[in-house]
């Protein structure tokens, strides 16, 4: 059990959320060099060797200034097909999350629905959904269809194991308050197991938020006719050998997911003020 | 749902509503070699008001004894009835207040929400309440959560969250919480074992306090002799393997009590006598006594 929430607790995306949180507070912590510098230096350390790589080899990396060139060539089209990504992903993953909520309740809930749900989810879970996608696009066209599909099945299992173990995970004394006031099993689902859930929910949603993004390009890799999309955008240009305009939809995806990351560290930090992981220790 | 199925309904136990009554409970958990007999056939009777204490060494079932009158669980053989109704009965009317050994407050709400939980959960319970025999109309000395909180010095914290608390301040809202119920027993399973000495002694004078305005009954289970005598009407001595109750020594010490009342000739009388108690039912060692 403890190892859906290390799965789900990757290391990289804590990267915005630990280093904010630790200096007792956030905004004068801004200002310090040793808040800032180190990611300045790496990020710096990067784009150097980028740059060496990409001077004598343009077919192998585009220059980075190439690159800034093909988005500041044309700002719109990126926005407009980073658009279509975005909402594509956005809604695959509320389809993919809402429906794993209201399973992961009746799995937690009855036994019998976890001995039936549970090893077709792990099949679920095995399967590449990638190699699903083109299948969908046969069955369902270039439209947005198969893409909600792919991202909504991405989406799925990390946040079914997730509240399933997190509705799970009630500390037995309060569950034990909560029989002895004779609770109906709809009160200790709605005012003990959900908010007892909620850090596990949220664990799943960091995971979940950047592979949404992975979904909907994979679907729009496998519609090659399909219209808009920074997947499409993707593979058109690699057919037209335009590294450029490759890595600068590539940027735009990193930027997406990244943003996606903060909304929900922020959201969290918000709502989880009062679980142990959000506590800050006095320095 | 057919009617031949149904069950009929079966009356309480016993008849006695000013009682809690446990007749030759046996509990026990594992089967064959591994078995443990937590409870062999357990006799007790708790008069409504009382203040009663179960004290033993560790394994001898006292908190067993608690959770089957809590109705956690059901006896093997043996019957538990509390004011006449079975304990499930009890706790769907909400006569039944716990405090387990942490404080079990929900972490994501307010110290006044916690409190108000319970009033929050399980709404019909009022009528079931009015409707068990030989229901009394509780106290209104207090019903008003945030006036609780203040009767346990916790009035200034009303707002935080309980992760800001120190462990004595979580155990008292916890005690607020369950004496906002207005049970009619208030069952208490060492809930003073995690707390220093002195916040120790400062939770015991509010317990009392506050029972002697709510005047409810009290189970209170510990493993300290002298917390047992200053609190009690009735010390219950138990003893382990199998769990059993060895002893039932009466304390008629004066009410209110003060601790003062530690220092006192008449207290450690109370305390030798339940130590004899306690160290002739040990049969399988040197008992130490933890005060």
């Amino acid at each position: 059990m403890t190892k859906t929430l290390d799965a789900a607790r990757p290391a990289a995306p804590l990267l915005v959320g630990r280093a904010t949180r630790r200096g007792g507070s956030r905004r004068t912590s801004w200002f310090k060099p040793s808040y800032w510098l180190p990611t300045v230096a790496a990020l710096a350390v990067a784009a150097g060797l980028w740059s060496w790589v990409a001077k004598d080899n343009p077919y192998i990396l585009p220059t980075l200034g190439s690159v800034g060139e093909a988005l500041a060539n044309d700002p719109g089209f990126f926005v407009r097909n980073a658009w279509v990504t975005l909402q594509e992903a956005l809604i695959g993953l509320a389809i993919g999350f809402v429906a794993a909520f209201i399973v992961g309740i009746a799995v937690a809930e009855w036994p019998v629905a976890r001995r039936a749900i549970m090893p077709l989810a792990v099949v679920l879970n095995v399967t590449p959904v990638v190699a699903i996608a083109p299948a969908l696009v046969v069955a369902f066209g270039f439209g947005p269809m198969p893409k909600l599909i792919v991202t909504a099945l991405i989406t799925f299992f990390p946040v079914l194991m997730n509240v399933t173990t997190g509705l799970r995970s009630v500390s037995q004394p309060i569950l034990q308050v909560f029989r002895t006031l004779d609770a109906s099993r709809l009160e200790v689902l709605w005012r003990l197991r959900i908010p007892s859930a909620l850090p596990y929910v949220f664990a799943a949603l960091r995971v979940v938020f950047p592979l949404s993004i992975v979904g909907a390009v994979v679907a729009e890799f496998s519609a090659p006719g399909a219209a808009a999309g920074l997947g499409t955008v993707i593979s058109v240009a690699s057919s037209n050998a335009q590294l450029p305009v490759v890595f600068a939809a590539i940027a735009c995806l990193a930027l997406m997911g990244s943003l996606l990351l903060l909304v929900i560290t922020t959201v969290e930090r918000r709502v989880l003020s009062w679980h142990e992981s959000q506590q800050v220790s006095a320095p | 749902m057919s009617q031949i199925s149904a069950p009929p309904a079966r009356p309480a136990p016993h008849g006695d509503t000013q009682r809690i009554i446990v007749n030759d409970a046996v509990k026990t958990y594992g089967t064959g070699e591994t078995a443990v007999r937590a409870l062999s056939g357990v006799d007790l009777e708790i008069p409504r008001g009382h203040f009663i204490s179960i004290i033993g060494p560790s394994g001898c079932g006292k908190s067993t004894l608690l959770r089957l009158i809590a109705g956690l669980e059901s006896p093997d053989s043996g019957e538990v009835a509390v004011f006449g109704a079975t304990p499930r009965q009890a706790c769907a009317a909400k006569m039944v207040g716990l405090v387990p050994q942490v404080p079990a407050l929900l972490p994501w709400l307010s110290i006044l929400d916690n409190v108000k939980l319970p009033g929050r959960v399980n709404k019909g319970a009022e009528t079931r309440r009015r409707a068990m025999p030989g229901h009394q109309e509780r106290s209104t000395a207090v019903t008003d959560p945030a006036h609780l909180l203040q009767m346990v010095g916790l009035g200034d914290v009303l707002d935080r969250r309980p992760h800001q608390l120190s462990g004595g301040m979580q155990q008292r809202a916890a005690i607020a919480r369950a004496f906002a119920l207005q049970p009619d027993v208030l069952l208490m399973d060492e809930p003073f074992s995690a707390l220093d000495e002195f916040t120790r002694e400062a939770i015991q004078l509010q317990l009392l306090e506050l029972w002697q305005q709510i005047q409810t009954t009290v189970v209170f289970v510990t493993h300290s002799v002298s917390e047992a005598v200053l609190l009690s009407d009735t010390v219950v001595v138990m003893s382990a393997r199998p769990g059993r109750i060895t002893a039932i020594v009466p304390i008629e010490l004066e009410r209110p009590r003060r601790h003062d009342l530690l220092q006192s000739a008449a207290l450690h009388g109370y305390e030798d006598t339940i130590r004899e108690h306690l160290s002739s039912a040990w049969s399988d060692g040197p008992f130490v006594p933890t005060a």
